[in-house]
């Protein structure tokens, strides 16, 4: 009897030793997918999603990022509205998202939660409204800033791990990485003083009058500006405030910059242009009489903002600026091969589609 | 000469109550009529119909219709000392008796070197001429009510209304309020005012109205109503009227 | 006869100093045309003016109709806070007291979300809630039953208030969270970068008309400022006069309110600062509060768009100046006689 129970003993001791050694690889695994958000939490998931919501204000950032994830032909998907006013990419990508009304930017958490989603992501501005009372709620919810290239880089990384496929995660940077140094090694030569000097400004129209702003020397249009070998005339201007901040006419007529490039988020650029072009005051400006004031590209969401689109607008900038360096890059086949290879676009009307809105986007400043 | 003929006057608010009821007076040019009565009685709504602040048919003003006078007009021929008045910037005296010229001068047009002289000599009636250009806030409840009545002054007035003037005074103060409305009693001014004070009315008035529940219970002379029986049912308790060495005392 | 002297010796010395403020003003104003960002921050006094188009262009089409706004802004809005101040007795009191600016932000906004840029339909929006918010706190308070009339304004004023902040803060939910609210945000914060002469030529005939109407009121305000009663006695037809009053300092108002977006502090402080100056009567007070009012704005203005390459909402810097301001005031001692 004692003998059989010693057994028994020494084999549950050797079974425990191996599932201790099995729950360690396992939680090795496991550990592989915990992936940590800009909040820095840490979330693991059982399996791999088959439902995620992208709620909140600029659910296109963390919508943009997904969508460069395969996992997601096989997802049911629900995002709130991503239409910034020149059309919506993922009604595109994928016309059933259209199906039901989208919800609401501003949706409560309440209704995030009524839809049942299996994981939600938010950019981390929402932390506090919308992230900690899913947490408490119980709603697996995963945060994002994706603002500047570093946040790319390695929340890319993160989205990868919780969506168990790193493999891809990494395909997806190299490719990124890949652009960038076509990009900045061609432009590495160029000495500061002979940078190009340039300017980039919001267009916005309120009560009937223009205004123009510059974004903060942290934020990835600057960042972009900087990589193309320019020189972005505005730094060092925005400290008074985190965000956009109008410049008046006369500052910009300080700078006197010798390109200028009007990005506009909500509405064409026609208009500010065509403002810019027929006014006397303006017309003083050397940009203005060398015609180097430019609508920056777009397709159904503008380039020169933290989306996955910014290397296209990276890329068109630098040809812009130094064509000489860029001789043998087509835009058009820039902008098809970063959807092929991005988001697995090959069907060829939607290609030609978004070659054709940006193709609309910049036609104006072929003057 | 009639200054103010009220014939059969009858008063009720918009909410219903009835505040005087045909009351019929006529008060003599440079005579001082005091209006005497229980608070309710209706003096402040005859104050206030007296100076077209209540609108009226049944009020005479110098033989015109109390109605037909202009604002302005009127305002040169009644001038009304309130009770009280709130104080909330710094005016100086000067500045706040120059108001009371305001009956004087064109739409926009300000004071005049003539309306700063008679405002002038009205503080100087009432005893305040060297604090003109103290700021009122600084002054003590007395002489606050004594810049009313300078104020009131400088309004050159035929006619002078006072609601209950000495009702916040010490003793010194009252005597002075006195002083200042004797004389100008004696410049032959007509006066009007109310109290509930009845020594003080006797002290000061030529005539007195007693008003009672809104009607009028007795108007006279003050020697022929002033008399401790009419007192009594004014007041509805027991008041006495009797003469001490050369003085009438009420109590 | 010592008191005559010494009344037109105050006149007199209160008309030094307005005239030594105005000439102030129209220097600075001079010298600020000369103040930006153009060629670099701060004053540049170009010796090739008449040669440097781009110069006479900023300084003819930028600056100087922009300077213009900023003095006829801080006049009316001094002269509007003044005006307020003396109609409720109370020296604190502002023209967002009876829901007028926030009536008119109300109004500038609800024409912003519903998509038409029109410029003139702000302003007549602005101007028609700004007056409606009036008009609604005076019927409100005839309407209570308590309370004498300035307690009963004041609860009506705060009530409308209220209704009109919700509403406007409904219009900031329902509109794009990225595309009409920052249109929102200049207007909670004011600014002048939005000056034009067309604006200008418009708008100014309309407000200078109700400065020369509160201007022409300057003595008789101070009898509106006493108890109804006490106007009445003296010849005045109080209503009249407070309706007249409140209506043209309102719209001009709301009409600056509808090119500046929301100035605050202005309308409270420089009233205090003009009585300080030239006395409580406001025949002095009241033109010296609207040279003082456009001093100011024109300061604060001209920091707003030369300090900094971006420009400052000059809601902040008249928050900011102004409530400094306030505190000094509220620490010094009251002192005898003028005050």
């Amino acid at each position: 009897m004692k003998k059989i129970l010693l057994a028994l003993l020494v084999l549950v001791l050797s079974l425990s030793l191996f599932a201790q050694g099995t729950t360690e690889k396992q939680m090795q695994e496991s550990d592989a997918f915990r992936a940590t958000d800009a909040n820095g939490r840490t979330l693991l998931l059982t399996e791999k999603p088959t439902s995620i919501m992208v709620a909140g204000k600029a659910a296109v950032m963390p919508a943009n990022a997904l969508f460069l994830f395969p996992e997601v032909e096989t997802m049911a998907l629900q995002l709130s509205k991503t239409d910034q006013g020149l059309g919506d990419f993922f009604s595109l990508l994928r016309p059933s998202l259209d199906e039901n009304p989208r919800f609401a930017q501003n949706a409560s958490v309440e209704e995030i939660a009524s839809k049942n989603p299996q994981l939600v992501l938010l950019k981390a501005t929402h932390y506090d409204s919308i992230a900690k009372k899913l947490d408490q709620l119980g709603v697996p919810n995963f945060t994002m800033n994706l603002e500047s290239y570093e946040d790319w880089k390695a929340e890319i990384v993160e989205l990868g791990k919780l969506l168990k496929n790193p493999g891809r995660a990494q395909e997806i940077l190299s490719l990124y990485e890949g652009r960038l140094k076509e990009i900045t090694d061609a432009v590495s030569s160029i000495p500061e003083d002979k940078k190009t000097r340039v300017l980039l400004l919001q267009g916005l129209n309120s009560d009937n009058a223009n205004s123009f702003k510059v974004a903060p020397d942290s934020w990835m249009q600057t960042w972009m500006v900087d990589q193309v070998g320019a020189n972005a005339v505005w730094k060092g201007a925005n400290i008074a405030s985190s965000g956009w901040s109008t410049v008046s006419f006369e500052q910009i007529a300080a700078w006197d910059p010798q390109v200028i490039y009007i990005v506009s988020y909500k509405t064409p650029t026609d208009s500010f242009l065509e403002e810019i072009y027929s006014s006397s005051l303006w017309a003083g400006l050397k940009a203005v009489q060398a015609n180097q004031v430019k609508a920056a590209p777009a397709d159904v969401m503008s380039y020169l903002q933290p989306v996955s689109s910014w290397i296209l607008g990276a890329e068109w900038m630098a040809q812009d600026l130094y064509p000489q360096f860029f001789s043998e890059m087509q835009m058009e086949e820039q902008v098809r091969s970063f959807y092929k290879e991005m988001y697995s676009i090959t069907d060829k009307a939607k290609l030609d589609y978004l070659v054709g809105r940006f193709n609309a986007s910049v036609a104006l400043n072929k003057r | 000469m009639t200054a103010i003929k009220i014939e059969d006057l009858s008063f009720t608010y918009p909410s219903g109550t009835q505040a005087l009821a045909n009351i019929s007076l006529e008060v003599v040019e440079s005579s001082t009529l005091a209006l005497i009565g229980s608070n309710g009685a209706g003096k402040s709504t005859l104050m206030d119909l007296l100076f077209g602040w209540k609108p009226s048919s049944a009020i005479t003003l110098f033989r015109k219709p109390l109605k037909e006078y202009g604002r302005k007009e009127l305002g040169r021929h009644i001038a009304l000392v309130p009770q009280s008045e709130h104080y909330n910037f710094s005016f100086t005296l000067l500045d706040y008796t120059l108001f009371g010229r305001a009956p004087y001068l064109a739409e926009m047009a300000s004071p005049t070197d003539k309306d700063v002289r008679i405002a002038y000599e009205a503080l100087e009636m009432v005893g305040l001429a060297s604090f003109a250009q103290r700021s009122i806030t600084s002054l003590s409840g007395g002489e606050g009510q004594l810049v009313l009545i300078a104020r009131a002054i400088a309004q050159q007035s035929r006619v002078l209304l006072l609601d209950e003037p000495t009702s916040a005074l010490d003793p010194a103060n009252r005597r002075k309020v006195i002083e200042i409305l004797s004389s100008l009693h004696e410049q032959g001014k007509t006066i009007i005012f109310t109290t509930h004070d009845a020594q003080f009315a006797y002290e000061l008035a030529t005539h007195v109205a007693m008003l009672k529940g809104g009607k009028l219970l007795a108007f006279g002379t003050k020697e022929e109503v002033v008399t401790s029986s009419l007192l009594t049912t004014l007041y509805e308790t027991p008041m006495t009227v009797c003469a001490v060495g050369g003085k009438t005392l009420i109590y | 006869m010592n008191a005559e002297l010494l009344y037109r010796s105050e006149e007199r010395r209160n008309r030094r100093v307005l005239s030594g403020l105005f000439l102030l003003l129209l220097l600075l104003s001079a010298l600020f045309l000369f103040a930006g960002r153009y060629p670099k921050g701060g004053f540049t006094f170009p010796r090739d003016l008449a040669e440097n188009r781009m110069m006479q262009n900023i300084m003819l089409n930028i600056r100087l109709p922009r300077i213009l706004l900023a003095l006829i802004a801080g006049a009316i809005l001094s002269a509007a806070g003044f005006t307020f101040q003396m109609l409720f007795a109370n020296p604190l009191v502002e023209p967002g007291f009876l829901g007028v600016s926030q009536g008119s932000a109300f109004g500038a906004a609800l024409v912003i979300v519903v998509g038409t840029n029109s410029s003139a339909m702000v302003q007549v929006s602005a101007t028609f809630f700004g007056l409606l918010a009036l008009g609604a706190s005076y019927y409100l308070a005839k309407r209570f039953r308590f309370g004498g009339w300035l307690l009963r304004l004041v609860l009506s004023g705060i009530a409308v208030s209220a209704i009109f902040s919700s509403a406007l803060g409904v219009i900031k939910l329902v509109a794009e969270p990225t595309k009409d609210l920052q249109d929102i945000t200049f207007w909670m914060m004011g600014g002048l970068w939005n000056s034009n002469w067309k604006q200008i030529l418009t708008v100014m005939p309309i407000v200078l008309f109700c400065l020369v109407v509160l201007y022409s009121y300057r003595w008789k305000m101070n009898l509106l400022s006493l108890q109804e009663k006490s106007a009445y006695s003296v010849g005045l037809n109080p209503k009249r006069d407070r309706t007249v009053l409140l209506v043209v300092a309102t719209v001009g108002t709301t009409l600056t309110i509808s090119l500046t977006g929301l100035i605050g502090w202005v309308g409270l402080i420089m009233p205090h600062l003009a009585r300080k100056l030239f006395g409580s009567d406001s025949k002095a007070a009241l033109p010296g509060s609207m040279v003082m009012g456009a001093l100011f704005l024109l300061l604060c203005d001209t920091v707003g768009r030369t300090l900094l390459p971006t420009e400052i909402p000059i809601g902040l810097l008249t928050s900011f100046i102004g409530a400094i301001i306030f505190m000094v005031i509220l620490s010094l001692k009251h002192q005898d006689g003028k005050a």
